[in-house]
């Protein structure tokens, strides 16, 4: 692994909605999504993702259904829901406009005050 | 989805992402034992992520409310024996009190069920001898229609009837003659038909009316409805007579006493069945009189002018009202005043029970609460939020008082439907004494009482587990359990001592009184003696039926009075005296002496030995002048220091007939075993026509075994000899005593029940440091104390507790038997045997519950011991 960065509170609904988003995952599918679009920069316990899985269904922006995994296996599926689509989409530009902020401002260089 | 689904889906989620991510590690080429470990290790701690899990689902109360329960219940169930404990104590506790103040309430405080019943005042007629005294019918209408204070003035008297079965037998009836306006003023409405009211009540003796008692109706009629507009055939004075019914009173209406009545009649259907005599006579006074006061006049003034009243009453009518006063007391401070004695002090007894119980139920939470210090913190330190346990704690808590609850009620209910059975009916007649149901006050009262003991037991270690710092607690171990809980214990199972010692003490005395009943002197002597009592036509008739009875087999010998001793009559008759020789007693006042007449065996019969002069001879019964006897009290009053044999007594309305003292006879409990000796006169049965007469047969073998022969040698005389109450002289005696055997058998019963759960309460706290100081034990036995230093070691507590217990228990057991003094016959309240003897019942009680565990302990091996923790 390179570098492993703690996750910033909030992030990782994020996370998890960007991950379902770009196909039905199961819990454990989740977590291998994260790892593979973030380049496993992120360490995340792994026993956290199924609260914040049930959180984000109960809020409705994530839907769930008993599917069968690559191994045959009983296991649940989660899909994005036309509210957690919304919310991812609002969520990608809060995060885009704080990056930024966030950038510009670690950049700021002391003749530019 | 449900609860369960919900469980198996998660608890399937998590294995599954366990599952596949060891694959992927075997598949990355680490062994699968490591696999699996790493799995399990990179995922963390399931339970608190499933716990974490629920919560966000966990937003409906009553799906975690079922949750709770279900928790507490499997809790509760892996240890039965707190549960049941606990369960009893508070069972005991709520059913025990309910029942007894349930009686204690329908007895004594319960006011008369009418609306507005502050307003209820009662009224007595005053004499020098008794300030309680009743009305003449003329007198009620004179005091009614004179005094201003009152919107409504009611009387009411109890009689006797007897009702004629189809089977030509008959059914002894208890009525009230009750003035017309009686249901009208106290606002008593009929369940069905209607109420006799003052102005339908006027003139209508060719149409007497009679409203029954909803108990007579249930009982005769089963409640039919169609009875209103029937006649019943009631036996008159001077034959049957048929009685129109116009209504049935209300369940909830008893009367003014604790009596259930037959029948209701207004003055003009009494006169029809037995005659104008009883209420025109001004001097027979049978009436309770009740008033309702009017709004805004103080008691104290109503009783001024009742006073007044009886003034001028007594200035009209000297002959019989010369010396008599009256007064008006509100109803609640009469009930109050009657209550005092004994209500006061049961209720004080069936509060200390309801103390201990609740006491108990503290006791053995907080116990518990120890034991699960530890489990409550490591709960707490995995994840469960402090709101949670607490309601879980809640859950539990509420469960035993719910338990407690239903088994209390049920308790209470059963002791209720048994008391009747238990305390039995009036002697010789068909009626249920006592009535009660399941207060519901009482029930609410003790109720929340107990289940606020729970409450708040059961949180406090919830409250402090979740405050609890783990570390020092999983470091420590069962011995961290800080002290103050222990203190908290030991304060609960001394007090639960000095309550408990209280309690036997009460119990000890009453019980030592209840023997006094038995042996007491009463003046007769206690043999087996039947008792009929029976309509008779005249002397002749008595006189047929004495030597029948006489005849019958397992017959010693037969007596005639009008009533035997103690048969709840009030003493029977009374006549008016004078003395030839004292003019100043009856210019005081009309005097009043209460007698019974008796034929020339009565005496010798009931043994009541003759100490001066002699007794009644044949011809005194008939022939020659009249002749009286007297009682020591008698004797002693009017003559003292001189002899009364040979002296003159003036019987009847004055002049009166002279009678001649021939003999003074030993004062005989005529009235109940615990009055004081009344003057008391017997004259000879057959110079007179009394009525009514009672045949005392003395028998060789046990009385009631002759009842049967006994009615039918009578109602072979006459039908109408059929007797009215069948019973014993000893079951009179005891039924005389029942509140001194209640007493007894209720306080040795609750003494008991304090007994054993102050023993309980002893034991669990012995056993509990017991186990706590295992360790200790352990490592004294290691080092060589010797099996009787252990015993002594952990006795010595027992000995600390229970001795401080008593010291308090010692003047709270003083206060509680001189509170208890007004239920005791013949014995001091403060009766140092008794005391003795309560404290050491208590001692080898408190002794065999610290022994087990001290015991136990002593078998401690010292190897596991160390081993425990």
């Amino acid at each position: 692994m390179t570098h492993e960065a703690d996750l910033l509170p909030g992030t990782l609904d994020l996370l998890i909605l960007k991950a379902v988003s770009l196909g039905a995952l199961h819990g454990y599918g989740v977590l291998l999504r994260i790892q593979q679009i973030s380049g496993g920069a992120f360490q995340i316990e792994q026993g956290a993702l199924y609260p914040a899985l049930y959180r984000l269904e109960r809020q409705g922006l994530l839907d769930t259904e008993w599917g069968v995994s690559d191994n045959n296996r009983r296991a649940k599926y989660y899909r994005l829901t036309a509210a957690g689509r919304q919310r991812l989409r609002k969520e990608t530009e809060g995060w885009n406009r704080t990056v930024s902020a966030m950038t510009s401002a670690l950049l700021t260089r002391p003749e530019e005050v | 989805m449900g609860r369960d689904e919900f469980e198996r889906n998660m608890a399937d989620e998590l294995a599954f992402h366990v599952d596949a991510r060891t694959e992927d590690l075997i598949r990355a080429g680490v062994p699968e034992e490591e696999a699996r470990r790493r799995a399990r290790f990179e995922f963390g701690g399931v339970t608190t992520w499933k716990e974490r899990c629920r919560e966000t689902r966990s937003f409906r109360p009553l799906d975690e409310l079922r949750v709770d329960l279900r928790y507490g219940i499997r809790t509760l169930a892996k240890s039965p024996a707190f549960t049941l404990a606990a369960i009893l104590s508070l069972a005991i506790g709520i059913g025990v009190n309910t029942a007894i103040f349930s009686v204690i309430d329908a007895l004594v405080f319960r006011p008369i069920a009418v609306p507005d019943e502050g307003r209820v005042t009662r009224l007595f007629t005053t004499s020098p001898q008794d300030n309680e005294g009743a009305f003449s019918w003329p007198e009620y209408q004179e005091f009614s229609r004179q005094s201003r204070s009152f919107t409504g003035m009611v009387a009411v008297g109890g009689r006797g009837a007897r009702l004629r079965r189809p089977d030509g037998t008959f059914e002894l009836l208890l009525i009230n003659a009750v003035s017309g306006n009686f249901f009208n003023v106290l606002g008593v409405k009929a369940a069905e038909g209607q109420l006799f009211a003052a102005e339908d009540a006027h003139g209508r003796a060719e149409h007497p009316v009679v409203a029954l008692g909803y108990g007579f109706w249930q009982r005769h009629y089963g409640g039919d409805r169609s009875v209103v507009g029937r006649q019943i055939r009631v036996e008159g004075e001077g034959g049957e007579v048929l009685l129109t019914v116009c209504g049935v009173l209300p369940e909830s209406f008893r009367g003014i006493d604790a009596v259930d009545r037959d029948l209701w009649m207004p003055p003009q259907t009494f006169a029809v069945l037995r005659g104008r005599g009883d209420l025109e006579s001004r001097g027979f006074r049978w009436f309770s009189v009740l008033g309702r006061i009017r709004p805004g006049t103080a008691v104290r003034t109503a009783s001024a002018e009742m006073a007044t009243v009886a003034s001028r009453l007594a200035a009209s009518w000297p002959e019989t009202n010369r010396g008599r006063s009256a007064r008006a007391i509100s109803d609640f401070a009469y009930r109050m005043k009657k209550a005092q004695g004994p209500g006061i002090a049961f209720l004080g007894v069936v509060l200390l029970v309801l103390i201990m119980s609740a006491v108990n139920v503290a006791n053995l939470l907080m116990a518990r609460a120890a034991a699960r210090g530890q489990e409550l913190s490591i709960r707490a330190a995995i994840g469960a939020k402090r709101s949670r346990i607490v309601r879980q704690m809640l859950a539990e808590s509420a469960l035993l008082g719910a338990g407690g609850l239903l088994t209390g009620i049920a308790t209470g209910w059963a002791i209720i439907k048994a008391l009747p059975a238990i305390v039995g009916g009036i002697p010789g007649y068909p009626i249920v004494l006592l009535r009660s149901d399941v207060d519901l006050r009482v029930l609410v009262f003790a109720a929340a009482l107990t289940l606020a003991t729970t409450a708040f037991f059961g949180l406090v270690p919830a409250w402090s587990a979740s405050r609890a710092d783990l570390n020092v607690l999983l470091r420590q171990g069962s011995e961290s359990r800080p002290a103050r809980g222990f203190q908290g214990r030991r304060f609960f199972v001394g007090a639960q001592v000095a309550m408990s010692l209280a309690l036997l003490a009460v119990a000890a005395v009453l019980i030592e009184s209840f023997v006094r009943t038995r042996t007491a002197d009463l003046g007769l002597a206690r043999r087996e003696h039947l008792l009929l009592f029976c309509g008779v036509e005249d002397n002749n008739q008595a006189r047929v039926a004495v030597s029948r009875l006489r005849a019958l087999p397992g017959v010693e010998e037969v007596a005639l009075a009008i009533r035997a001793p103690l048969s709840l009559d009030e003493g029977g008759r009374a006549q008016r005296v004078s003395f030839p020789d004292r003019p100043e007693i009856d210019k005081a006042a009309p005097l009043e002496i209460k007698f019974n007449a008796v034929d020339s065996n009565f005496l010798r019969v009931m043994g009541t030995p003759v100490v001066w002069g002699r007794g009644f001879s044949e011809e005194d019964q008939t022939k020659g002048p009249p002749v009286v006897l007297i009682s020591q009290t008698m004797a002693r009053r009017y003559w003292p220091g001189r002899d009364a044999v040979g002296a003159m007594v003036r019987v009847g309305a004055p002049p009166g007939v002279a009678h001649r003292v021939i003999g003074v006879a030993k004062d005989v409990q005529f009235n109940g075993i615990d009055q004081k000796p009344e003057p008391y006169m017997y004259l000879p049965w057959y110079r007179a026509d009394w009525g009514e007469a009672t045949f005392i047969v003395h028998t060789r073998v046990p009385a009631g075994g002759l009842a049967g022969p006994a009615r039918r040698a009578l109602i072979a005389i006459d039908p109408r000899l059929d007797p009215i109450s069948i019973t014993t002289e000893n079951e009179l005696i005891r039924f005389s005593g029942i509140q001194y055997r209640l007493a007894a058998d209720l306080l040795g019963t609750l003494g008991l029940i304090g007994l054993i759960l102050t023993a309980v309460g002893l034991y669990g706290v012995v056993a509990w440091s017991v186990t706590r100081r295992t360790r200790e034990i352990g490592i004294r036995i290691a080092l060589g104390a010797s099996r009787r230093e252990t015993l002594s070691l952990i006795l010595r507590q027992t000995a600390v507790v229970g001795g401080l217990g008593m010291l308090v228990g010692v003047p709270l057991a003083l206060a509680a038997t001189k509170a208890a003094s007004s239920l005791l016959y013949g014995t001091n309240p403060w009766d140092a045997g008794m005391l003795a003897l309560a404290i050491a019942v208590l001692a080898a009680v408190m002794l065999a519950a610290g022994f087990t565990p001290a015991w136990r302990a002593t078998r401690t091996d010292p190897m596991k011991a160390l081993r425990v923790e």
